[in-house]
């Protein structure tokens, strides 16, 4: 923890003069996640690589929600795991409380796992169907001895059963006797088990029904006012990730093209892919709907990503320069928070 | 009342759409019926013991009308309209009521009969159009395939010729190279798109598209909904849209249908219903969606599961969930679907309080 404040430099910062200065939990810095494609027999790859997760940069504060938004193949599910080294990056540094993860050996980042804990999309395929649900919950003390007390281990999982909305009875039944919305909840308990201080959530509440998705938003912001740990949202669905997040990064092609707090993305968004984005997003109220940008063609692949701005081949503002030279993650203008395109300003109704 | 959604056009906002009021003077008056459904039971057997999926559920679509059906996984929507597509197998689905399309009753009619409307006159876009496309054949012959079933006589030329102008149609780019393609080589949303090319291709009069959108991106499902918008005011096909989605109800249909265990809860005019719903289960909805009003405040949200489908509770199927429950609740058969205002229903006992604002 000690010395987490004194790196408080950072590309991606985002915080503007006179705000409150808070402390950075996690660091992220030039990230990058590449995969070479192997060549089959029929097929050789001829050394390409798929650029998932290319030059990310953002920082994560204390008792903070960052939200990721993007389409699926933008890098978003990547760039969680890479940040969690459940995937090895490729460069770039990740500094959590000040230590650099992709400096630690194998079991040096063993050890810091009990303060990183992820939440995964599918409540019916992350949880082991042949343990009970205190044996679910109890597995990680068993392997960071002294976070719990075998003597509390009872005790500590009916809290924890309760916390997240089940009853300590549950302790004993198996998986598959419970919902999608339940087992979402048994999933939160064992993130929760030793005590981590960032949560990443992978599409926690995409699996679900609508009713039961506001359950488990309602229960994961309790539980960040309860316990002051940040999350990591990522969702593909941009209302959810408004309602959770204090700050939003939008993702296209493995770049970070906007982020800022959630009122300046939602209210104020300035790069042209986050205002397609927001506009496609089917509305209740129709007093509240603007004018909808169908964005034409489909995502490049990201074997082959267009050269400059990854998003030039599918905006309505794209110039020459935009093939030429790749627009850097700053504020600029009139826009105060980060955005990556050369022509960045809020969108004319 | 405010009415809202005067002019309900698929995908597209009303401000780049034609002027408020003009898709009620296109609407047909209300004689003009396609689909008729009523009292729709279906049940399967199961290890379980029998699952009620749909429990009497009645309704009539008009030609040209887009008409949303909104429920929660296991509500009964798409076993709904799976009947109707004669998609389920007997046993182990029991099917009682009558389905009749313009007359021709589609329960116990002939199959020779049966096939001269189901994929013709009434086609189906399905959820997921990876797999409902076979990665065995290319696009161009699964999109053929329907003239050489329902039109005798085609020929493989004509055939061709046709799926390359419903691809264009559809917005694929390149369609005469593409229809050579399998689908593999198509995206999700490509793919979607030639799955709404095979059901519009024989011109039906009534299109089920069945959460045509969920398995897609945001910005993909504003090009598919565009797209359905569209053809829709091109042909004069009725829209039967299935989804879970409040917003997409809302910007696309003129009329909805609300499901909860097997049965409709709530019916009426879009607007109004979403305006000031007069049943709790669609309040509940409403409000369990993240709006942006809602930020940094408790989402107000429905207590409790869905009933397991073989266990239905007694009385209305949603009062162990209700805020508004009452000793009447509990018991009996529960409320049926009853008129509350012009052209709606709801079935709850407290509807006419919900509607008049209580």
């Amino acid at each position: 923890m000690a010395g987490a404040a004194g790196t408080a430099r950072h590309p991606a910062q985002g915080e503007r003069a006179g705000a409150v200065l808070r402390e950075p939990l996690l660091e992220v810095e030039h990230l990058v996640k590449h995969y070479p494609v192997r060549g089959g027999l029929l097929r050789p790859g001829g050394g390409k690589v798929v650029r998932a997760v290319d030059d990310v940069s953002f920082v994560l504060h204390r008792g903070e929600t960052l939200g990721i938004v993007g389409e699926s193949g933008c890098g978003k599910s990547t760039l969680s795991r890479a940040i969690l080294r459940l995937t090895e990056p490729t460069g770039g540094r990740v500094r959590f409380a000040g230590e650099d993860l992709l400096q630690l050996s194998r079991r040096e980042m063993r050890a810091r796992r009990r303060h990183l804990q992820i939440v995964f999309q599918d409540p019916f395929a992350s949880l082991n169907p042949r343990m009970t649900v205190a044996q679910i919950i109890r597995e990680p003390w068993s392997i960071f001895k002294g976070v719990v007390p075998r003597p509390e281990w009872d005790r500590r999982t009916a809290e924890l059963l309760v916390q997240v909305g089940l009853s300590p009875d549950d302790a004993h039944r198996y998986p598959y006797q419970f919902s999608g919305g339940q087992r979402q909840r048994i999933g939160i308990a064992r993130a929760l088990t030793l005590n981590p201080k960032l949560v990443v959530c992978d599409e926690p509440v995409s699996a679900l029904d609508v009713s039961i998705q506001a359950q488990v938003l309602n229960l994961l912001a309790e539980i960040q006012e309860k316990l002051g740990l940040s999350y990591i949202f990522i969702a593909h669905d941009l209302s959810v990730v408004r309602h959770i997040s204090d700050r939003i990064a939008v993702m296209y092609l493995g770049k970070l093209v906007e982020i800022g707090t959630w009122q300046e993305i939602y209210e104020t968004p300035a790069h042209p892919y986050t205002q397609a984005l927001l506009s496609s997003v089917p509305v209740i109220e129709p007093e509240a709907r603007g004018e909808r940008i169908i964005l034409k063609g489909e995502v490049p692949s990201p074997l082959a990503p267009p050269s400059g701005c990854r998003f030039r081949t599918r905006c309505r503002k794209a110039a020459a320069v935009c093939a030429t030279e790749e627009p850097v993650l700053e504020t600029r203008g009139a826009v105060g928070h980060l955005t990556a395109c050369h022509f960045a300003a809020p969108r004319e109704y | 009342m405010v009415d809202l959604n005067p002019a309900a056009e698929c995908g597209e906002r009303p401000s780049s759409s034609e002027p408020p009021g003009s898709a009620a003077a296109t609407v047909t008056p209300p004689t003009d019926v396609a689909l008729a459904v009523s009292d729709l039971r279906v049940a399967f057997e199961s290890p379980h013991g029998l699952v009620r999926a749909v429990n009497g559920v009645s309704f009539s679509i008009r030609r040209g009308e887009t008409v949303g059906i909104l429920g929660e996984s296991g509500s009964g929507k798409s076993v709904s309209v799976s009947a109707v597509m004669g998609l389920l197998d007997r046993p182990p689905a029991h099917i009682t009521g009558d389905i009749r399309f313009r007359g021709v009753d589609l329960l116990r009619a002939p199959a020779r009969e049966t096939r001269r409307i189901r994929g013709n006159r009434i086609s189906m876009v399905f959820q997921d159009p990876v797999t409902a496309l076979n990665p065995s054949l290319t696009v161009g012959y699964q999109i053929g395939e329907l003239f050489r079933v329902h039109r005798p006589g085609t020929s493989r030329r004509y055939a061709l010729r046709e799926a390359v102008e419903l691809m264009d149609r559809v917005g694929i780019p390149s369609a005469r190279e593409r229809v050579h393609g399998y689908p593999h080589e198509l995206s999700g949303g490509m793919s979607q798109r030639i799955m709404i090319a095979m059901a519009i291709a024989l011109k039906p009069d009534i299109l089920i598209a069945d959460e045509p959108t969920t398995a897609l991106d945001v910005t993909v499902q504003a090009q598919i909904m565009a797209l359905l918008a569209e053809l829709r005011r091109e042909t004069g096909m009725a829209l039967i849209l299935i989804t879970h989605d409040v917003g997409v109800v809302s910007e696309c249909t003129e009329r909805v249908m609300v499901m909860y265990a097997g049965r409709i809860v709530e019916s009426g005019p879009t607007g109004a219903i979403l305006a000031r719903p007069a049943h709790p289960y669609t309040a509940g909805l409403m409000s369990s969606m993240p709006r942006a009003e809602m930020k940094n405040r408790r989402l107000v949200v429905i207590e409790g599961a869905p009933p397991v489908m073989t266990a239905i509770p007694p009385g209305c199927a949603f009062h162990p969930r209700c805020g508004r429950r009452r000793p009447l609740c509990t018991g009996g058969g529960g409320p049926g679907l009853r008129g509350v205002a012009e052209e709606r229903a709801s079935a709850c006992h407290f509807a006419a309080e919900m509607v008049a604002g209580g």
